[in-house]
């Protein structure tokens, strides 16, 4: 029964064969199944195949969550592992796709990696990493900063 | 036909989105009532997770923080959709349907819920050309779908769909991108409209939805949150809104306090501004009780007694906090009967009894009450006047993110604040409690920045 295998389909058309178990993490994989849509082949239209890849070898990994303080701590050594291997932008991709496919550790994984990530980027750095478009006038620059005077006090600048 | 077993596998899967919605909304344990869906106007498209209309603003509105979600419940979630009717099939074929591509007839799902009247049918066109709220940005998942007819039947499927909404004014005329929107919405039910319209590749974080983005803000710690208000003006505009900031504090003021398991009781009193957890305990095994109170935060004042003595009583059910007073389910201690709640006013610290129907203490541990209309609610059980001891009987649905799973154990506690925070499964994700097990997760109401949880109260 659990030995079902399951193919999901990203939306370049490259095909995963995986156990039902491992395609049940993926919450909205679960919730067909759920509804007896007998299902063999699913078509992940917001995915593409290397981010699906990824979101999969995620759920391989977390497939048998055990209690244990051992295999908890093995399994956050994984994460922190696994999340080293993607860039800033690789990591909204993966967010959005753990959003989708509603894969809950993932996407707390993933925010949390982001946070860790930008924390203590500069605006300049936000921006240019972002493609966020400054659209503060001066002035009103120099209002944000007036009214923040106290952070900036405290820490002269911002770390890079 | 191997392109048209696919073509018939999308459609299925699309309409299963669209069926998708409605079934979770309606796995409520409890009753469902009467539709409330009259109220819904015609643009405030249905969306998921929110019982309040998503105004088009400038800039994000947090519409499922801001507002208290204090019961009343919110109607049920609407698909965004119409579900699909029985006679769909029969419906003439989208007359913008392009002739060359294959029609299909529309799968009609084989048992259809009962599903409240579609909220579209007693409005008034709406007089404004209808704008979608979704943004020009392509706010969703690249995706190029690698086999066009598909696109073009989940297209057809859409504009079948959309044809049911009656009374839409002639010029309303979707473009592509916005059933691709539509579609996205259904799916990933986060999708709305950030109005950045500049950015359109996905990898920028402007692009993301605001759930996402506020994932990601609500784990930065405080300065780097000053920081990046300089960022833009809508990085600002998100920092600095109420929902933000009370949902940042709620989650990072947390704290965890270890209480004897028998501390079922925490209160706030909203005039001092103290939370206080009550413990009541028997003393030798009797019937007689002893309550004692901790002030949390009370600079080590330790537990104290409450003095004088009530009449003994089982306390059968967790409580709740409202306006001062905590109450709880109880019944006297041999035979289970005179129901009563037990009142603890948490700011003088006096106990007092209220009369309650059987049925309120019925369900002991099973029973959850909750704040409703600053009234307190058990399940269908309105006490509606503390003084005369009245009670009335009323059908309530609860967000299933009440009944959601906390490990293994289906339990929660819920509770909202006025900020809308609720005791839910997101909510617990992001404070942290996601261990297996029992997790009592305990928000006080009123009091958005210090937020008590109770995390294993066992020692």
């Amino acid at each position: 029964m659990s030995s079902n295998k399951i193919v999901l389909t990203s939306s370049d058309g490259e095909s995963f064969e995986v156990e039902e178990v491992v395609a049940r993490k993926l919450q909205i994989v679960g919730h067909m199944l759920e509804d007896d849509c007998v299902i063999n082949e699913i078509p992940l239209q917001n995915v593409t195949g290397d981010i699906l890849s990824m979101v999969i070898e995620y759920c391989k990994t977390h497939v048998d969550e055990e209690e244990s303080e051992e295999a908890q701590t093995k399994l956050k050594t994984w994460d922190e592992e696994f999340m080293k291997k993607f860039d800033i932008k690789t990591l909204l991709q993966i967010i959005l796709a753990a959003n989708y496919l509603n894969v809950k550790g993932l996407l707390d994984l993933v925010s949390q990696t982001i946070a860790d990530t930008i924390k203590d980027y500069t605006p300049e750095q936000i921006r240019e990493v972002f493609g966020v478009e400054n659209d503060y006038t001066e002035e009103e620059e120099a209002e944000v900063r007036k009214e923040n005077a106290w952070a900036f006090d405290e820490a002269d600048t911002p770390k890079p | 036909m191997a392109s048209l077993s696919l073509v018939l596998r999308y459609v299925v899967v699309l309409t299963f989105f669209i069926l998708e919605n409605p079934k979770e909304t309606f796995s409520s344990r409890l009753a469902r009532p009467p539709a409330k869906v009259a109220q819904i106007g015609a643009d405030d498209y249905p969306s998921s997770g929110r019982s309040t209309p998503v105004h088009d603003l400038g800039f994000p509105d947090f519409p499922s923080f801001q507002e208290a979600v204090a019961p009343p419940p919110p109607p049920p979630d609407l698909p965004l959709l119409p579900p699909p009717l029985p006679d769909l099939a029969l419906l003439p074929p989208p007359a913008s349907s392009d002739p060359e591509k294959p029609r299909l007839s529309v799968p009609v799902w084989p048992s259809l819920p009962d599903f409240p009247p579609f909220p579209f049918v007693d409005q008034a066109a709406p007089s404004q050309h209808f704008a979608p709220r979704f943004d020009e940005s392509d706010n969703w998942m690249p995706s190029t779908p690698s086999i066009p007819q598909v696109f073009a039947i989940q297209s057809n499927l859409l504009q079948v769909l959309l044809l049911q909404q009656p009374k839409l004014p002639a010029k309303f005329k979707m473009k592509k991108s916005h059933q691709k929107k539509l579609l996205c919405r259904v799916e990933s039910e986060v999708c709305f409209g950030d109005h950045n319209e500049k950015d359109t590749n996905p990898s920028e974080i402007d692009s993301l939805p605001l759930d996402l983005k506020m994932a990601i803000l609500t784990r930065l710690p405080a300065k780097s949150l000053t920081n990046l208000k300089h960022v833009s003006k809508m990085w600002s505009s998100i920092i600095r809104s109420r929902g933000f900031i009370d949902y940042f504090f709620s989650v990072s003021t947390e704290e965890v306090i270890k209480l004897p398991v028998n501390t079922r009781f925490v209160g706030y009193d909203p005039i001092d501004d103290q939370h206080k957890a009550l413990l009541v305990q028997s003393i030798n095994h009797s019937d007689h009780l002893e309550h004692k109170v901790l002030t949390l935060g009370g600079g080590g004042q330790g537990w104290r007694h409450i003095e004088g003595t009530t009449a003994p009583y089982s306390p059968i059910s967790v409580g709740v906090c409202i306006d001062g007073f905590v109450y709880y389910g109880a019944y006297s201690p041999n035979r289970p009967i005179n129901p009563v709640m037990v009142c603890f006013e948490v700011r003088s610290e006096k106990i007092s009894f209220i009369k309650a129907p059987e049925d309120v203490v019925h369900w002991g541990n099973e029973a959850i009450f909750i704040e409703y209309k600053g009234k307190l609610a058990f399940d269908l059980w309105i006490l509606e006047d503390v003084e005369k001891h009245e009670w009335s009987k009323q059908t309530c649905v609860f967000p299933s993110s009440v009944w959601d799973d906390v490990g293994d154990i289906k339990m929660s506690f819920p509770g909202t604040n006025k900020a809308g925070i609720g005791d839910d499964e997101e909510f617990r994700r992001s404070s942290g409690f996601v261990d297996k097990g029992e997790c009592h997760v305990r928000i006080a109401p009123q009091h958005v920045e210090s937020i008590a949880h109770f995390k294993d109260p066992i020692i």
